[in-house]
């Protein structure tokens, strides 16, 4: 008798068992979720105010003239791309010029410097982590530290290179940053000279990464030391070159607080890049809306840059796999 | 490293060794050039004044009188301090929300916390330049201009998406199981972050705090912004009280710079592999 009972309430009590659980489980899964919008929300809300918001404004106001100051903001469409895109403010072509050197010439140089330290330190070496550290040291400088000390070397007459230059017999009296044909070279070693430790430890990174027995089957076929670099590092090597040559290409778009140290964007624009136009416009001509058009299409082409670089990532990871 | 195996017993031979004497010299010379900038500011901050600057690698008649004299009235001790207290807190604030913010992706997902977490991790390209206008009109807004919390926010909210994607990353690599238990056994979610998640995510936390250090201690152009009360001002500041366009104290500013350049080198030498790991993202092995 009770077995019967217990057998034909069998399946109610189960589904009533299973029916409280799935209450249980729904309430108890609403409360993670209201948890994880705890968690995240801080994080949110200092992002929301102090980019996410910044972001919307430099968007907005780049479609009106506007000092920054006066509550009137005149609308002026879309007048402020046009004169960048056209060229009628040659002061943003020379400054567009500029950043393209920045990375068309120095991105190579960077990425050759930093790939020969790292080749050099990538054995067993006595004092191999010093020399790193050494190579390192600027990395962790600060844009002023660098920006004067970069002052200081370009000195004409007194300066070391000036010294060192005279020294061997030239003239020692170029003013290697005032003067127009060599300033933005001038800068440019400034900046190879911050970032080449970087770019050696991302190398010595990915050399790491590399197989030795590549290396040995490659002797025992008889290849030199010049053959091996080109026939089997320089082709492993190639996802790290391509990431790097774009965290350079954006880091030329990014550049500007050291610049703005030494140079400040002169002798006469010579040395101005688009990070430096927008501060120029925007805290010291007051050209708010101008300078946030030029802060738009900044954030434009970044963005685009990155896309680029995730989905280069994404592809090599694809194939790697 | 392993890549030395087959080199050992070349060693022997005079032809590899005049080659490994040539790059001990070439390393020696690079590493000498990289360090001129550098040593240049020393010196000219260790020379008599008056001497001329930049002429010398070395102390000219070595004297720390440019040093005594520039930190009193530079208010060397407070921009310290201010820059101290400054960096701290947007280190403990970066840490805490994106510690948090990435568990409560990784281990807590709602209804669109996906696209939340993409939106902020694309944040990480902004360029400082692109924002810095609106930013100011933020801070004015909120009365932040001359207050500390005008710098300790702006940099925290800058170096919060790169850390959230660290954060993420190691939290992603807790064994699930580990998680799963603790809250079996019935750990409320912020016993489980703090007892499992950070503990393990240690390299983590360290890699963060030297990144936000780096940014909060060197940014130069927010805080000439934000600043504009000398009392209030950051290291990186205290060379603008030596220069004038008339009266450009070379001695005194480099003074400035070997004031607040020697520590962070001190600090960086003494924990390199970290730094050079946490710029890196964790690739580089010794």
């Amino acid at each position: 008798m009770s077995s019967i009972v217990r057998r034909s309430l069998a399946p109610t009590l189960q589904s009533v068992r299973i029916a409280e659980s799935t209450v249980g489980r729904s309430r108890r899964e609403r409360r993670r979720q209201l948890q994880g919008v705890a968690f995240v929300a801080p994080a949110v809300a200092l992002a929301l105010v102090f980019l996410a918001y910044p972001v919307l404004k430099t968007i907005q106001w780049s479609f009106y003239n506007w000092n920054g100051v006066d509550p009137h903001m005149t609308w002026v469409g879309i007048d402020n791309f046009r004169t960048l895109l056209t060229g009628a403010d040659p002061y943003f072509g020379r400054a567009v010029k500029n950043t393209a050197l920045w990375s068309v010439i120095g991105v190579p140089i960077q990425l050759g410097a930093g790939l020969t330290l790292a080749l050099l330190l990538n054995r067993n070496l006595r004092f191999r982590i010093t020399f790193r550290t050494l190579f390192f040291i600027p990395v962790v400088l600060s844009p002023v530290v660098i920006g004067l000390a970069w002052q200081a070397m370009y000195f004409p007459g007194t300066g070391i290179l000036n010294t060192f230059l005279g020294a061997l017999g030239f003239n020692s009296h170029w003013a290697w940053l005032d003067n127009p044909k060599t300033a933005i070279y001038a800068s440019l070693a400034a900046n190879l000279w911050r970032y080449t430790g970087l770019t050696m430890v991302f190398f010595l990174a990915a050399l790491q990464m590399i197989p030795q027995s590549l290396y040995e089957a490659a002797r025992v076929d008889g290849a030199s030391d010049w053959t091996q670099i080109k026939r089997i590092t320089l082709p492993l090597l190639r996802p790290m070159i391509a990431l790097l040559a774009l965290l350079g290409s954006i880091g030329a778009l990014k550049e500007f607080d050291m610049m703005y140290v030494l140079t400040g964007g002169g002798p006469a624009h010579n040395t101005d890049l688009i990070g430096l136009q927008v501060f120029n416009q925007g805290f010291q001509l007051y050209h708010v809306g101008y300078a946030s058009a030029i802060a738009s299409l900044l954030l434009l082409v970044t963005f685009a840059l990155a896309a680029l670089q995730l989905g280069y990532l994404a592809r090599t990871y694809r194939s790697v796999r | 490293m392993s890549s030395v195996a087959h080199r050992r017993p070349a060693r022997h031979r005079p032809r590899a060794v005049s080659q490994r004497a040539l790059l001990y010299v070439v390393l020696a010379v690079l590493a000498f050039v990289t360090a001129v900038p550098i040593l240049l500011v020393l010196s000219t901050a260790l020379s008599t004044p008056g001497y001329g600057i930049a002429t010398h690698l070395f102390p000219h008649n070595l004297t720390f009188a440019n040093i005594t004299g520039a930190i009193g009235p530079a208010h060397i001790p407070r921009l310290f301090a201010n820059s101290l207290l400054i960096t701290a807190a947007s280190t403990c604030i970066v840490v805490a929300f994106a510690s948090l913010a990435a568990y409560g992706f990784v281990q807590h997902p709602f209804p669109g916390s996906r696209i939340v977490m993409f939106v902020l991790l694309a944040t990480i390209m902004l360029t400082s330049a692109s924002i810095l206008i609106p930013l100011y009109h933020v801070l004015i807004t909120f009365h932040l201009l001359n207050n500390y919390l005008g710098l300790i926010l702006p940099y925290s909210a800058l170096g919060l998406p790169v850390a959230v994607l660290l954060f993420r990353n190691a939290f992603l690599a807790v064994p699930r199981e580990l998680a799963e238990a603790a809250r079996i056994d019935g750990a409320a979610p912020l016993r489980v972050y703090w007892r499992i998640f950070m503990p393990i995510a240690k390299p983590t936390i360290a890699t963060v705090v030297i990144l936000q250090v780096l940014l909060a201690w060197n940014d130069y152009i927010l805080a000439l912004l934000v600043m504009t009360s000398k009392s209030l001002a950051t290291v990186q500041l205290a060379y603008i009280t030596f220069s004038s366009q008339f009266n450009n104290q070379f001695e005194k500013q480099f003074a400035t710079l070997a004031l607040i350049t020697v520590p962070v080198i001190v600090v960086f030498v003494l924990f390199q592999r970290q730094f050079i790991s946490g710029l890196t993202g964790g690739a580089v092995k010794e």
